[in-house]
Order: C-alpha cells, then structure tokens, then sequence
C-alpha cells in the first residue's frame, strides 16, 4: 500500500485509493522514519552531501520558494503566489512548469521541504488545514526524492520542516486522542 | 424542482444519486426524465455488507436502490448515454434535445462553459458550508478543524462552488468508525447529508425573487480570510485518518448515535 499519491491529474473520485485506518499511522510513521534516518546518518552525509548549497533554479517559482523568508509577515502577493504554486503541485505533483522536468532526476528534495515549510508555517499561523494536507504531500515528494537519489543539500532546512510537520500531527493527534 | 417547477434528473451512477432518489421516492418529487451517463468505476454491491452489518439502511438510505427501479415505478423515460462525463459531447447534445430548464445534478464532472450557454440550471448540493468550504471531499476538512458537518444547495455556476446558496443544512456527529466502517463517511455520510438537504430544500418555499437570481455568477464573499476562501484539495491519507480519530474522540455514549440533522 503507497501512502503516498503522486497527484490527482485525471483521476476520477472513484479511484481514490481506500486505505486501512490502522495501518495508515504505522505506514507514515515508518516512511518518515526512514527520512529522519537518512538526514541523521553520518555515511550518509559525508559521501553523499555537499555544503555548496542549492545553484539558483531556473525555474523562477522554485527560485521563489527557495528565497521566500517566512520569519516575516507573507504579504498578500506571496501568500497568492504560494497557493498558486500549491494548486499546481496538488494537480501535476510538481512545482515544474513543464512536464519535461518532473520527476526524481529533474527535481530537488530541498524544493519540496522548503515548500512544505511554507505551508506548514500557514497551518501554523492561520489554522489552515488545506496547508497541512499539501504540506503533508510535498514532504512525502521530498521523502520520496531524498530516499531515491540519497541526496539533499540543506539538511537542516530538511530537518526542520520533518519536525514541523510532526508538531503539528502530533497536536493534532493528542487533540483528538481518547479520553 | 422548486415551488412545484418541472425538472428532469441528470443521472451520473453514484451513491449520491442513489440517497437522492430515496428522497425523491419519499416525496413523490419526480423527474420529467432521467438522462443517464456512465460510471465505470461505480460499485454499488461493495457497500452490501458493510451495509447490513451496520443497518445503513434504516438509518440512513437503501443502498441497493436503482435508477431502473425507481423509473419503472414511477413510469419515467430513461434516455441513455455513453458519456462518462457531463462535458462529453453527447451528453451537450443530448441535453439540448430536452426542453427542461431545471436538472437535478448527481455529479460527473465540473461542468463546461457550453453546459452553461443552453440555458438550463443545473441544482447541485455541495457537502459543505458555502463559502468556507468548497471541494468534492471538504466535510473531511469541516470536521477536522471543527467537527462541523454542513451540506449546501444552489445552481452551479461556471466558477466552482460560487453559485448562491439558496438552502443549507448544519449536521451534528455522534458516531464511532472502525475499519469495518470503510465506506461509510464517502458513501453513506457525504451522500445522506447532501440527500437531507435537497429533501429540506424540496419542502421550503424558494420565492420567485431567489430563482431568478440563483442562476446569477455571484461570487460569495469570504466572511473569514483568503487561507479559507479556497477549495480544499483531495485529503491526504493521514488527515483523513485523523478525521476519523476526532469523530471517535467525539463521540458520546450517553447520546443517541447517527448524523443529525441541527435545527
């Protein structure tokens, strides 16, 4: 069972993959673990790792994402462009314009926590749950390309967005534990 | 459809359309005709034993019910169609042969601008608060954040989920899900909210003034910010996990168990 959907392009309600309750946490918690374990090992970063940073994209929203300080008020402009570039990622799977450069050679992980973080920081500050749930998917791109190339170049930005995101389950999920 | 207009029944197979037609039956509200798509990925015997393990149809609607069923009953003409989706070409054509302004939507698709252009109203209704929830599957979202359930009707219009509400219902919650319950918020919960309220819709009496601006492009104003002023996506796994964690977290013993309906 994949947790993770590529993207909802030209798939009709009905193929809406059904999943087991029970086994949902277990599989995510799992699939996040093994992110946290690759970001925390030490082989890992020192083979494959490199402190050059990211090379400015090409693609001016990824560029945008990249560059976007979300210690400071968003304005009105950054928080539309921000939604625009989820609509996208929620319907292609992709911040890329163009089909061509989708996919795990063409893409960064970095790209993808950066943007989860974004969105992250929205849920956070606004209680925005659409957010959340995009948030949760970029990470599960950026996972998913991290583990398949072996390969981020900002681990700490990485690291950061892992533990917003379990923050913010984690609330959730004591909200809304048994009593 | 309103105040006793005549109004056909665009037919897209869907549990949705199933709970309607329940109420249609429980009304005696019927359809000058019924123009019937394809769905292909409809499964109507895979809610059989979730179904009758759990009474949903006492409770709730007969799943089992069938568009055949309900025209033989009633004598309605059932014009079929291959068209899998409400924009496909014979379904544009078809729709231009019947001389009926009112449609009672049962999904299939966003429709087109072309849909639009022939003059006809299309009655959709939406499982959600309108405007602070729109998207297919924002009850998800409602209950999530906060543990509310709403259903919404109006004429759909060319912007998604932008038409003026002409009636909506608030629900409340008091349940227990377990994964014997599989199919039960996306089956039985979204298609029962959205039937109640066209049954509640059926009953009250829409002034003429209200029909003749529901088909009005009114774009409605978010009385809350922008970050709730859009459409919810498709629900991750996990949110949808939690949702139901939260119904559970929710529920009381001590109060009867269903969905209700909150006056």
């Amino acid at each position: 069972m994949g947790l993770h959907i590529q993207s909802s392009k030209g798939k009709h309600e009905s193929e809406i993959p059904q999943f087991e309750l029970s086994a949902i946490f277990e599989l995510f918690q799992e699939r996040r673990a093994e992110a946290f374990s690759l970001l925390e090992s030490k082989p890992i970063h020192e083979d494959s790792y490199n402190n050059e940073g990211i090379s400015t994209p090409t693609n001016p929203d990824i560029a945008f994402v990249l560059a976007l300080d979300i210690s400071r008020k968003l304005t009105d402009a950054e928080k539309g462009k921000i939604f625009q570039l989820e609509k996208r990622f929620v319907i292609t799977g992709s911040l890329e314009r163009s089909y061509e450069n989708m996919g795990v050679k063409g893409e960064l992980p970095d790209t993808y926590f950066s943007f989860a973080c974004i969105l992250l920081h929205l849920f956070e500050k606004y209680h925005d749950f659409n957010a959340l749930n995009s948030a949760i998917r970029a990470t599960d791109k950026a996972c998913q390309l991290m583990i398949e190339a072996k390969h981020v170049v900002d681990r700490a930005s990485a690291l950061k967005t892992l533990n917003l995101e379990k923050k913010a389950i984690n609330l959730l999920q004591e909200e809304y534990s048994y009593a | 459809m309103l105040n006793g207009d005549k109004f056909a029944l665009l037919w897209f197979p869907s549990f949705r359309g199933i709970a309607y037609l329940n109420v249609l039956k429980e009304m005696g509200k019927l359809p000058e005709v019924i123009v019937l798509m394809e769905n292909e990925f409809f499964q109507q015997d895979k809610l059989n034993e979730e179904a009758k393990l759990f009474n949903y149809q006492a409770q709730y609607f007969d799943h089992t019910y069938t568009i055949e069923g309900f025209a033989k009953a009633f004598g309605i003409t059932l014009i079929h169609t291959d068209a899998k989706s409400i924009n496909d070409d014979v379904m544009i054509n078809t729709l231009k042969t019947i001389n009926i302004k009112n449609w009672l939507f049962t999904g299939g698709g966003i429709l087109k601008q072309a849909l639009f252009e022939q003059g006809k109203r299309f009655l959709h209704i939406h499982p959600g608060k309108i405007p602070e929830y729109r998207g297919s599957t924002c009850f998800y979202y409602s209950i999530l954040a906060e543990m509310k359930l709403s259903a919404s009707a109006f004429f759909l219009t060319p912007s998604l989920d932008q038409g003026k509400v002409l009636f909506d219902c608030n629900f409340s919650l008091n349940l227990t899900l377990t994964s014997k319950n599989r199919y039960f918020l996306d089956d039985i919960l979204d298609p029962w909210i959205r039937s109640q309220t066209l049954k509640n819709l059926l009953q009250v009496n829409v002034s003429n003034r209200d029909i003749m601006n529901i088909s009005e492009t009114t774009k409605c104003e978010s009385k809350t910010s922008e970050h709730i002023d859009r459409t919810f996506y498709v629900m991750h796994p996990l949110l949808r996990a939690l949702t139901i964690k939260k119904i559970n977290a929710s529920y009381e013993m001590n109060k009867p168990e269903g969905i209700f309906i909150v006056e």
